[in-house]
Order: structure tokens, then C-alpha cells, then sequence
């Protein structure tokens, strides 16, 4: 075990819920499967601990069963198919016709409705039809033009605390430095990026369902009210042009704008954030590393690849549509899977020695998905982690984690740290 | 889709009107796929260098919208 912290944690994002209460875990596993199939998956609830998920919880994973039925598989909930291999994970986001995703995040249902999150919940025909449309704002030729502006705020945001010696990562850069480029993108107004992450907070990570909801349903309302406001004054950003999509000649419904708007919000304001935290809480643990890295700069690109493998933050979901086959499990229509990169990174069939963090290493990664549900602003993404890598490591001097802090992490579907107190 | 045998030169064919615009291949081999300002795939050599065979597959296997198929040079 990990030492409990000894120093108080500064951030203001809101604590975690203590104590996990979940609903009907254990009690709806589907009748057909094998009791001697049934454990828990660890990463998948929603939990602070202080032991890093990736290097003890996911190996003891790889050391189980190729397939297992988790009661808490499904979005940390309900009972849910895990497949730990690389391969049949690749397997799982390729094969769209067994494994779909209608309704697979959940928060429509959460408050009693019934709207698709766009594109992420969409299937083919519709999904192809959407991404055609979506995918040439976020090509790298695109993210491209973003390119000069998305360096100087990770300038700025590592400029404003490199001369105190030590900060918490995670408030004060992690989450400020993408989350303010993506709330630039969409038009909205960056001071209210605290409660703008309350309410992803509550929606992703809070245990109990209730405050999802609560999360979902202020979203929702703050979304509506801003996609109205667009309609009436249209603007350069991401969600005025949601309002000018059209598939064949048809603008898309307004349903489906605010889909579509609440699918960048969620993409937009958690995972980039989880990706850098993760990245740096190694850099100050591996101080080894970390002068690699400084002593020759031209190695970063490859060694973001290598941490993005390493540490891969989400795991995904999908509905079975058919009864299939998988690593020797049935799967039946109806059951829910567990589809999860930050496994797939670890997986010692796919990656030799998994757990040792080499920077040459130029393997291929599922971290960002696979298939036609591949993030859609994964350079975007890969850009602002390059120069958080690059503008970091050049402004401070070597860091380390805070003499007798112990980082709390949060596990769920989005792994993250929830506070990185380094010094340097 | 890759089909003919393994020896030999290849090339790439492009079903433009299938391509979505994922990018993943202009990732994986830029020497050989570049988005165009339509954010439709080109393919940028006629035959695949030797060098860029291995890239060139994993580009083809890995595309999202299957828009890809690698096929012998002669065929």
C-alpha cells in the first residue's frame, strides 16, 4: 500500500465522494454467464487512490483472464464484458455491426431522456455521414493553423508559476492550459472554467448518480441556452458552426446540435487535462527520464507516444447487438463491454515489458480508439500535450513530486490525478 | 484490404468517395498520403516505395473508413 498523503491537497475542483455507493452491483449480472467468470474490474469505479492504476492495478489485470464479466464494467455501474488484450480490444472498437454505441454514455438516461451524443453515440449510417462533416476541423493541417497560438498558452500558463518553485500540476496547468484552448474554441468565456469543470466533474466522476445527473442536467441547460444564443449571433466557433452542418442539404436537428455541443464539452474539458497530468506525475516520479528529455529535446515526440501508451486514461464502452464470440465467452445481444485503452497499453502479448517506459519504443497505440470512433481531436490533443511537454521542460528546472506528497488518483472513465504537487 | 502476395511492388488505391477524412494514414506514412485542401485522401506515389511498404500497410489495415486497399504493382 501507499502511504496515506501527509500534506493537505490545495485544489479547489471538488473532492471526490467518499465512500463508493453503487447501484445494483452485482445483483443483474445476465443469467448467462458463469459465476466462476464474475470479478471486479478496479479501475472502472470511481475511486481516489494512492497507488498509480497503471503500474499496480492494470498489471494484476494482465496477470487474470483474457475475458471476465465485471459487475462494475460498465460505466463503473453495472455489469459489463472485459477483454484485456490488445488485439481483441482492436477487435472490439473495429466491429461495428456486433458492438455498437446508441445510448452507450449513459447520461441521456441518466435524467429520463432519450437524445444521442453526437458523434460518439452514433452508429453507421448517420456516424459516417456526421464525421465526414465533423473530421476536416480536426485534421492536422487544420489544428495546424492553431498551432502557434496553442504553444504560447502553454507558455503563459507555465510562465505564471515557474519563479515560486513548486505549484499542484493539475490546477495549474494540466487542466487550465487545454481546457482555456478548447472554451476559446467553442466561445466560451474561459473565467468560468471552474464551474465549467464542477459540472464535467460531476458528470464523469462523482460516484453517485444523482450528482451525474445533477452534472448532465447543468450542462444540458447552460448548452441550450448558449446554442440559442448562436443561432441569433452567429460566430467563428465550434458551436456556431454546429448550426450550419448539413447532411445531404438537411441542417442537422436541434437536438442534434445540442448533441453534438455536448459531446465537445465532454471531450473537451477532462481527458486532454488527464493525459498531461498522467504524463507529468511519471516525468516527477522518473527524474532519470525526465533529464533524457532535457538533455535532448528531439526525443519528446516519440516519448509523448510511448506515455500515451503507457498511461492511457480511458476506457470506453459498447453493446453487444448480436450473440458472438470472443476469447472463448458468449456474448450475448443485450450485454454490455467494457472497452478500455489504458488496458490495451498494458498489455505484455502487445507491448514486450510493458511497465518499463522506453522512449524509442514507436509501437502502435489504441489509446486515442480505433476505428470510425477514433477521437475526433486527437492531433489537436497530440499538439497540446507535444508543447505542454516541450514549453514545460524547457521553463522550470528539474521537478520533483513535493517532498512527502503522495499523488491521489482518481480511477473511473477517465483515469487522472487529481492533484500533482511538484517543486523544483 | 490488402490482397496479391507479399514479394514484389504495390501500390495503394484510394476510394476517395469512401475516404471521411480521418487523417489516421497522412499519421502513420506522410511520405506516402496527404489530406487535400478538400480533406480527401492523395495518394503521393504511384508505387509504393520499398522503404514505406510496412508503413504503407499499417496505413491501409488501420483506416478508419476503409478507403484503402494495397494491391501488386503488375496487377
Amino acid at each position: 500500500m501507499a502511504p496515506a498523503p501527509v500534506s493537505p491537497v490545495t485544489t479547489t475542483l471538488p473532492p471526490m465522494s467518499t465512500g463508493v455507493s453503487l447501484p445494483n452491483v452485482g445483483t443483474d449480472i445476465p443469467a448467462h454467464v458463469d459465476p466462476a467468470l464474475v470479478r471486479d474490474l478496479p479501475i472502472a469505479s470511481r475511486q481516489t487512490i494512492y497507488e498509480n492504476p497503471h503500474e499496480v492495478l492494470i498489471p494484476a489485470i494482465h496477470a487474470g483472464p483474457l475475458a471476465f464479466m465485471a459487475p462494475n464494467g460498465y460505466l463503473g455501474l453495472y455489469p459489463g464484458w472485459v477483454f484485456r488484450r490488445a488485439d481483441d480490444i482492436r477487435t472490439l472498437f473495429q466491429d461495428t455491426q456486433n458492438f455498437v454505441k446508441k445510448g452507450n454514455t449513459g447520461f441521456a438516461a441518466m435524467i429520463g431522456e432519450d437524445w444521442d451524443v453526437i458523434p460518439t453515440e452514433l452508429d453507421p449510417p448517420r456516424h459516417t455521414a456526421i464525421r465526414r462533416l465533423l473530421n476536416p476541423m480536426f485534421t492536422p493541417a487544420s489544428v495546424g493553423l492553431m498551432e502557434h497560438k496553442v504553444r504560447e498558452r502553454a507558455r503563459s500558463t507555465v510562465a505564471a508559476f515557474r519563479d515560486r518553485g513548486h505549484c499542484d500540476f493539475i490546477r495549474e496547468f494540466a487542466a487550465p492550459y487545454p481546457v482555456s484552448i478548447f472554451l476559446d474554441l467553442l466561445g466560451l468565456p474561459v473565467d468560468r472554467i471552474w464551474e465549467f469543470l464542477e459540472w464535467e466533474f460531476a458528470m464523469l466522476h462523482a460516484s453517485r448518480i444523482e450528482e451525474r445527473a445533477a452534472g448532465v442536467r447543468a450542462v444540458k441547460a447552460y448548452l441550450l441556452e448558449v446554442i440559442e444564443e448562436r443561432r441569433r449571433r452567429p460566430g467563428d466557433d465550434l458551436i456556431s458552426n454546429a448550426l450550419r452542418l448539413e447532411v445531404d442539404g438537411q441542417k442537422l436537428t436541434p437536438m442534434e446540435v445540442f448533441g453534438h455541443c455536448f459531446n465537445l464539452y465532454l471531450g473537451g474539458l477532462d481527458t486532454v487535462s488527464a493525459a498531461i497530468g498522467m504524463q507529468f506525475a511519471y516525468l516527477a516520479r522518473a527524474g532519470d527520464q525526465q533529464a533524457r528529455l532535457r538533455a535532448d529535446p528531439a526525443l519528446i515526440p516519440k516519448a509523448m507516444m510511448e506515455l500515451l501508451r503507457a498511461y492511457g486514461t480511458t476506457t470506453h464502452q459498447r453493446i453487444c447487438s448480436n450473440d458472438v464470440e470472443l476469447c472463448g465467452v458468449q456474448i450475448r445481444a443485450g450485454d454490455k463491454v467494457a472497452v478500455s485503452p489504458a488496458l490495451a497499453g498494458r498489455d505484455p502479448e502487445a507491448y514486450e515489458n510493458p511497465g518499463e517506459i522506453r522512449f524509442d519504443r514507436n509501437a502502435p497505440l489504441l489509446t486515442f480508439g480505433y476505428g470510425i470512433h477514433r477521437c475526433l481531436g486527437v492531433y489537436l490533443a497530440q499538439r497540446e500535450m507535444l508543447f505542454a511537454l516541450e514549453e514545460v521542460l524547457a521553463a522550470l528546472p528539474p521537478f520533483r513530486l513535493r517532498d512527502g506528497f503522495a499523488i491521489p488518483y482518481r480511477t473511473g472513465g477517465v483515469m487522472q490525478a487529481a492533484a500533482l504537487e511538484i517543486e523544483w | 484490404m490488402v490482397s496479391g502476395g507479399s514479394a514484389g511492388r504495390w501500390r495503394v488505391v484510394a476510394d476517395r468517395a469512401a475516404c471521411c477524412g480521418y487523417a489516421l494514414c497522412e499519421e502513420t506514412c506522410p511520405q506516402m498520403f496527404r489530406l487535400g485542401d478538400d480533406s480527401v485522401i492523395e495518394v503521393l506515389h504511384e508505387t509504393v516505395p520499398e522503404e514505406l511498404v510496412e508503413q504503407a500497410r499499417r496505413a491501409v489495415a488501420d483506416c478508419p473508413a476503409s478507403a484503402l486497399t494495397l494491391v501488386a504493382a503488375d496487377d
